[in-house]
């Protein structure tokens, strides 16, 4: 087990900045998700740490220890990614115990994890079959499998269920939810789908254009957003946002006038979510209907 | 889930199951300050928490 600690961690690649600098401590045993849309930074933040990208500067600290300079394999990470990389030719089995081969593990050892690590993700019936004759979350199972077999110090964990269907995505993240329960190891997860990171999440990292937008857990950020960007992102449907002017404690826009808030005269962006909004025979905002829509429970 | 257009943006608001509501009526909602966000309208930051 061991914390990480990014400090000041860039990536630019000529003159475009992939990462701007990242301060992070992330805590031992904490799950970590980084959240936001595509080309946010998120892989590349990943893969620095992995040590499969050089970082342009900063440091990166694996329980104390600074690893910028140690190969991805010196690192004790174990990663799962979007695409499970799993070794056709090879049975379940063969492919859970190869990380054991590859670090020379004993042998003697090899049996009992590989059976530990299979029943942990409930994989034992599959055990003889080649990952073709596996369905797409079975794989996803197996790539878990091989990523828990050698206990490394921290998890890394790239879009691990966007190849799966919506149900098989609810059952796999219980899943991971679960074994993170048991393992308590230090895991850092990325995703651009906001409910896998609000149930996953310890605490959340909001990303957008290489730049950390907010830390948090996943309360504080769907309470308290930093900044519109956080506030569209988060929440489904995402916060409502209108252009208006703020005067002694009035907000006034097309359709719009809400008395009672605090905050300097001018113009200002209001939000509120929908789901604490009600129609009513009066209100703040009256206007024609535009569209309905039936949604869940509103 | 009702939409209206207000503030010069599309805003959602939660609708009762049994609301019948028409494109182009008329409807309220009531949006209390204790429920609103404010926003730097440059810089997008977060102003306060009412
Ligand atoms: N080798 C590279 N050279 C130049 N730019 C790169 C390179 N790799 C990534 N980028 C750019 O860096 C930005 C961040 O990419 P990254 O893969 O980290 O995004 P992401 O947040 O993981 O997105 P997604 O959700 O689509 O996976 C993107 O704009 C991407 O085009
Ligand atoms: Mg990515």
């Amino acid at each position: 087990m061991a914390d990480i600690q990014l400090k000041s961690l860039t990536k630019r690649w000529g003159a475009f900045v992939g990462l701007k600098p990242m301060d992070l401590h992330i805590g031992d045993g904490e799950f970590l998700v980084l959240l936001g849309p595509s080309g946010c930074g998120k892989t590349t933040t990943m893969r620095m740490i992995a040590g499969l990208e050089d970082a342009s500067g900063g440091d990166i600290l694996i329980g104390g220890k600074r690893v910028n300079d140690l190969e991805p394999k010196d690192r004790d990470i174990a990663m799962v990614f979007q695409s499970y990389g799993l070794y056709p030719t090879m049975t379940v089995y063969e492919n859970i115990r190869f990380p054991l081969k590859v670090r020379g593990i004993p042998e003697a050892e090899h049996h009992d994890r590989v059976m530990r690590a299979a029943r942990t993700v409930e994989l034992t019936e599959f055990l003889d079959r080649k990952p073709a004759a596996l369905s797409g979350g079975q794989r996803q199972r197996v790539a878990l499998a091989r990523a828990i077999v050698r206990k490394p110090k921290v998890f890394l964990m790239d879009e691990p269920l966007s190849n799966l269907d919506a149900k098989l995505r609810v059952s796999t993240r219980a899943q991971i939810k679960n074994l993170h329960h048991e393992l308590r190891t230090t895991t850092i997860y990325v995703t651009h789908d906001q409910i896998e990171a609000m149930t996953l999440a310890d605490r959340v990292v909001v990303m957008s254009r290489g730049e950390v937008q907010q830390v948090g857990t996943p309360l504080e950020i769907y309470d308290r957003p930093a900044n519109t960007f956080v506030a569209g992102f988060i929440g489904s449907p995402a916060m409502n946002l209108m252009q208006g002017t703020l005067k002694g404690g009035v907000f006034e826009a097309e359709h719009v006038r809400i008395p009672g808030l605090a905050g300097p005269d001018g113009p200002v962006t209001l939000g509120f979510r929908a789901e604490d909004a009600s129609i009513a025979a009066t209100g703040e905002i009256a206007a024609p209907i535009y569209a309905m829509e039936l949604l869940g429970d509103a | 889930m009702a939409t209206v257009q207000a503030g010069g943006a599309l805003v959602a608001v939660k609708a009762a199951k049994d609301f019948q509501g028409r494109i182009g009526q008329p409807i309220a909602a009531h949006v209390p300050a204790r429920i609103c966000h404010l926003f730097d309208a440059r810089t997008g930051v977060r102003l306060t928490r009412t």
